[in-house]
């Protein structure tokens, strides 16, 4: 069996991506998304949150934000201004209980939205570093959620505490020739590694491109790209064609 | 800055273990011998987690294709020693990383 979750991260980065990605799984083949608590984008959730219940994740942030507790509680994840550093590879010697707590607070946000998770993952993957890793276990823990696997030891560890959100992510097609065919490709290569058995989650990233988004990103057109593939529905004719089943949550 | 390769090793030594016990991976004796993938049971992504984190604690951007690259070819896996040798070696090439934080 082919399963398939297909998740757009970012909700609340802008109102663009916001509006696309709620037009991508109420009229497209997006299934879920997972939302941004660390944005001034609050607004944007709650107007575009509907219909959208049980398809709605955490993005949980160490980038591109302003953390929601005071400076002085998260030392090691801001900068001097206070903010999150913009990109992943801009974090140094991070501190796992400093986000623990602050990742605590953001699920908290999310809730207090009244949005009850469908699961969690991470803003630019940040989770694949070790000291990030321990804090999404222990939240994932905390709030039985499933959580985003990034390798096959990653996936072994979360499925022993069963929390696997999918078998394998597919990060690698994002941006790269958005077309029916090559993205079906990618999908067929990705379910060939977990031998046509179980669930992969595709990470994409639709949305309508505005001048908050030109301010804050290099990723642009792409996502009007993806947004009008996932709108397509020559693809939903061709997941069936092969036999991929689509699905929201893994669990 | 100052570093010795004892110190790169002690530091990689500890980022390696933090996975081992992040993954319930069986406890290794790390020894410049020791191959990631096949004896440690990485993937090559883990690999790729791995060098980041590498990045991460000594605030530099090394240039990790070259360790990945051999003849033109990807490799199919690296020794522990190999990494402590390039990253000893290439440590003042690499761009400043992470931005200090306060």
């Amino acid at each position: 069996m082919k399963r398939l979750i297909i998740n757009a991260d970012d909700f609340g980065l802008t109102e663009g991506v916001t509006k696309g990605i709620s037009e991508s799984i109420l009229k497209g083949i997006v299934t879920r998304t997972s939302a941004m608590m660390c944005t001034s984008g609050l607004e944007w959730i709650k107007k575009y949150a509907n219909g959208l219940d049980g398809k709605i994740g955490l993005h949980l942030q160490l980038t591109d934000g302003k953390p929601l507790l005071p400076k002085e509680e998260v030392l090691s994840l801001v900068n001097s201004e206070g903010n999150f550093p913009v990109k992943s590879k801009q974090l140094a010697n991070v501190n796992s209980e400093e986000i623990e707590k602050e990742w605590n607070a953001q699920m908290t946000a999310l809730l207090d939205l009244g949005i009850t998770p469908s699961h969690i993952d991470t803003h630019h993957n940040v989770h694949r570093f070790p000291k990030a890793f321990k804090a999404y276990c222990a939240i994932a823990v905390k709030y039985k959620l499933p959580a985003r696997a990034l390798s096959p030891n990653m996936a072994k560890k979360l499925d022993s505490m069963g929390l696997l959100g999918s078998d394998y992510c597919l990060e690698e097609w994002c941006g790269e020739n958005v077309t029916n065919t090559n993205l079906i490709n990618h999908m067929l290569n990705a379910f060939q590694s977990i031998e046509n058995n179980g669930t992969i989650e595709l990470m994409c990233h639709p949305g309508y491109v505005d001048q908050n988004l030109e301010l804050r990103s290099h990723y642009l057109e792409s996502r009007e790209k993806e947004l009008a593939l996932f709108l397509d529905p020559q693809l939903k004719s061709l997941l069936a064609k092969h036999k991929i089943e689509l699905i929201e949550n893994n669990m | 800055m100052e570093i010795t390769k004892a110190e790169i090793r002690e530091a990689i030594k500890e980022i390696l273990n933090e996975m081992v016990e992040m993954y319930d991976l069986p406890a290794t004796e790390i020894t410049d011998e020791l191959l990631l993938i096949k004896t440690l049971g990485f993937s090559s992504v883990d690999i790729m987690h791995m060098l980041a984190s590498v990045d991460m604690r000594f605030e530099r951007h090394l240039p990790y294709d070259k360790i990945m690259l051999k003849n033109d070819e990807y490799v199919t896996d690296l020794r522990f020693g190999e990494i402590v040798s390039f990253v000893y070696e290439n440590f003042d090439f690499g761009s400043t990383g992470p931005k200090k934080m306060s």
